[in-house]
């Protein structure tokens, strides 16, 4: 159960690892708060999805499984988006029009083909928790590095003062690849150091 | 004709999606009435903003052109506190935009002056035209009147500072207060000229009602 989990957040990490779902991550982490946003939304969709897919896998017919999973992944999508733009109106601005992308986000219809549809409930909630958290802490980073180098602010707190010249390119389209390209680099060399020393041990 | 199998898969799948639906349904129910309450209070909120005297708007009924093709007015609403015209706010859409169009919300108190705007809908470059909406920008328009033009760098009496490399954001915001400045000029115009003609009528009223008194009083005395 804790492998389940833990394998979303590192091993398996649907956005530095699998590189799923890359239009939402890299359009809406302009801002930290935008990628907490988003990726706590698609957590919600990937938990409820997993659960249901994982109970309904004996009920959905092999032949039209894929159309039962976007059905059952768009009307959890379309709650979220009611929800969110009820009780949190904020949230559903700054995301808009990424929150009905979900439904396409390939990590959702990825993990009901490649876990829920094979395993138990609880486990394929774990394992849609430790996939949502993974997802989650990749769009906050991301999302962290473009707003201070961007906007000079964190979380909207300013912290530069006013002197500060913000990198504007890290707040545009091009601003999300560099981060993404560097954090992978930057994951990848610690990896295969990893590697390395466990040969050597 | 048909296998028993496809019928089940069919079946099956019709089950899954009439559940999906009557949930659907169940909670557009409960959320429908949030979500019209939360845009009505974003709308009045944004009223308020930018006229803050104002604790009542009413919509105006004029119709409005413009000489600026690249401009739309799309609503004007009346600002009033105590019953008493204090401002308008104008919407105004500019297609001019560099990522599109711009909604622009602006006051106007009732000596035709700004009040504040506020930036309602924009695609433009984030940290360049999206600083628009910041106050840096903003601000220059708070008690501008007339016509405005954008000029780069400082910025005199009726003109207003470009943002830095987004000239063409500026200009876009710039037109849209330009517009809204005449739209609340013609809306005081036409009240104006509405009350006058009440006015009026209410004078032939009274003047009618008291020959009509005049003539029953002489009518009377020749009995």
């Amino acid at each position: 159960m804790k492998k389940t989990f833990l394998n979303g957040i590192f091993k398996e990490n649907p956005t530095f690892a699998l590189f799923l779902g890359m239009c939402p991550t890299l359009a809406v982490t302009t801002a930290a708060f935008n990628g907490v946003g988003m990726g706590l939304s698609t957590m919600a969709v990937l938990i409820c999805s997993n659960i249901f897919i994982s109970l309904l896998r004996k009920f959905i017919p092999e032949k039209v499984r894929i159309a039962a999973y976007v059905v059952v992944i768009a009307s959890f999508v379309t709650v979220v988006e009611m929800a969110l733009k009820a009780y949190a109106p904020a949230v559903s601005e700054s995301l808009g029009l990424y929150i009905p992308l979900i439904v396409v986000n390939c990590i959702i219809l990825g993990r009901a083909e490649a876990f829920a549809s094979k395993n138990g409930a609880l486990a394929s909630a774990v394992d849609g928790l430790g996939m949502g958290l993974g997802f989650t802490l990749a769009l906050t980073i991301i999302g962290s590095v473009r707003e201070i180098l961007g906007a000079g602010t964190f979380f909207g707190i300013s912290l530069f003062g006013e002197s500060f010249q913000p990198v504007t390119i890290m707040i545009l389209p091009p601003g999300a690849f560099l981060t993404l390209g560097i954090i992978v680099m930057v994951i990848n060399i610690i990896s295969a150091k990893k590697k390395g020393a466990d040969k050597v041990a | 004709m048909f296998g028993k199998e496809t019928i089940v898969v069919a079946i099956k799948l019709f089950v899954i999606t009439a559940v999906a639906a009557l949930c659907l349904a169940f909670v557009n129910k409960v959320t429908a009435p949030i979500i019209a309450e939360n845009s009505e209070n974003a709308q009045t909120k944004a009223l308020q903003s930018v006229l803050s005297e104002a604790s009542e708007f009413k919509k105006s009924t004029t119709a409005f052109g413009s000489d600026d093709n690249t401009v739309t007015i799309d609503s004007v609403n009346i600002g009033f506190a105590n019953s008493e015209v204090v401002g308008y706010a104008v919407t105004v859409t500019s297609n001019a935009g560099y990522g599109g169009d711009v909604k622009v919300m602006v006051g106007i108190d009732k000596d035709l002056a700004v009040t504040d705007i506020e930036i309602l809908e924009s695609s433009e470059t984030a940290g360049l035209g999206a600083n628009a909406s910041k106050p840096k920008f903003k601000d220059q328009f708070k008690g501008a009147k007339g016509v405005l033009s954008v000029v780069k760098g400082i910025a005199k009496d009726g003109e207003i500072s470009a943002i830095a490399s987004a000239t063409i954001t500026s200009k876009a915001v710039t037109s849209c207060v330009n517009a809204a400045l005449g739209a609340a000029e013609e809306v005081q115009k036409s009240d104006a000229a509405e009350n006058a003609v009440q006015t009026e009528k209410k004078l032939e009223e009274i003047k009618q009602e008291t020959e009509k008194q005049i003539g029953n009083v002489t009518e009377g005395g020749d009995k």
